[in-house]
């Protein structure tokens, strides 16, 4: 599925530090992850992902070095730092508030109609 | 290819602006994000054009450094001209047309280096006087170069203008 820009703007960089907290990823391997725990609601794409992860590089919540794949195939890993771990947990907290919050006015708007 | 080049194109050239400065980098994996896809059509096209748009950014650099030499060039003859031929130079019709455009190029430099100078003590610019005004061709074509570097590389009409930037 696709969400406008607006909505994945913020919450891409929290996704894409989490699916990282797991274990490092390259590209490709990090996209499917995330397809793949969200159960197919996030599909990013080519033209979000590495934009994004060189914005969080810069920032230095995440690192990449060059590895060779068990498929034996130079990629690109990214890595999440201690600083990205801090602004994953510090982005959480506020996102399952703001969902909470989101949930109550969602729920009284139907409650309504 | 053909009916998604130009909105391909424009994606891209959208992914490249925010990958700035790493936009090599970022064809690199958009190359291997194709293989890893499975050979995505799509994915193949992007890197075809990003390779394209590559070569092409390259040129336009090397022809923007071209242009400004040219011009760097053309602007230090006509005001060493004005400058060091001033004075063997018969000032009729000719010899004016030949140093005026040499003299209205260098104002930016000649004059507020004359409001400088008439600030110095008379001994200093007795010595730094001569000094700034034999040196002003040089003076003038810096100025003036770098003006035209910077006009032409900072025009958004011109396409080569972002190509620069992206191959830098």
């Amino acid at each position: 599925m696709h969400f406008s820009k607006e909505i994945m703007k913020g919450a891409a960089d929290v996704v894409v530090l989490q699916a990282l907290s797991v274990s490092k990823a390259y590209g490709y391997e990090l996209v499917s992850r995330i397809e793949r725990t969200s159960d197919g609601i996030f599909e990013l794409q080519e033209g979000t992902i590495y934009p994004l992860l060189y914005r969080l590089e810069d920032r230095g919540d995440v690192v990449s070095h060059k590895q060779v794949t068990p498929q034996g195939k130079e990629r690109r890993y990214y890595e999440i730092t201690a600083q990205g771990k801090k602004q994953l947990q510090k982005s959480v907290k506020e996102y399952k508030h703001f969902v909470t919050g989101l949930q109550h006015v969602l729920n009284l708007s139907y409650a309504k109609i | 290819m053909q009916k998604s080049k130009h909105l391909s194109l424009k994606n891209l050239d959208a992914q490249l602006d925010t990958t700035s400065g790493k936009h090599e980098r970022y064809i690199e994996e958009l190359r291997a994000h194709a293989e890893d896809a499975g050979g995505s059509q799509f994915l193949g096209d992007q890197c075809v054009l990003a390779d394209a748009f590559s070569l092409y950014a390259k040129e336009a650099r090397q022809q923007l450094l071209r242009r400004t030499a040219l011009f760097s060039i053309i602007i230090l003859l006509i005001s060493s001209f004005s400058v060091y031929f001033f004075d063997v130079i018969d000032l009729g019709v000719f010899g004016l047309v030949s140093v005026v455009p040499g003299w209205l190029i260098s104002i930016p430099i000649l004059l507020p280096g004359a409001a400088i100078i008439s600030l110095l003590p008379e001994s200093l610019s007795a010595v730094v006087g001569p000094f700034l005004f034999f040196t002003s061709p040089l003076v003038t074509t810096l100025f003036w170069g770098a003006i035209f570097f910077m006009l032409q590389s900072s025009s958004k009409r011109r396409p080569q203008t972002k190509a620069f930037f992206l191959a830098s």
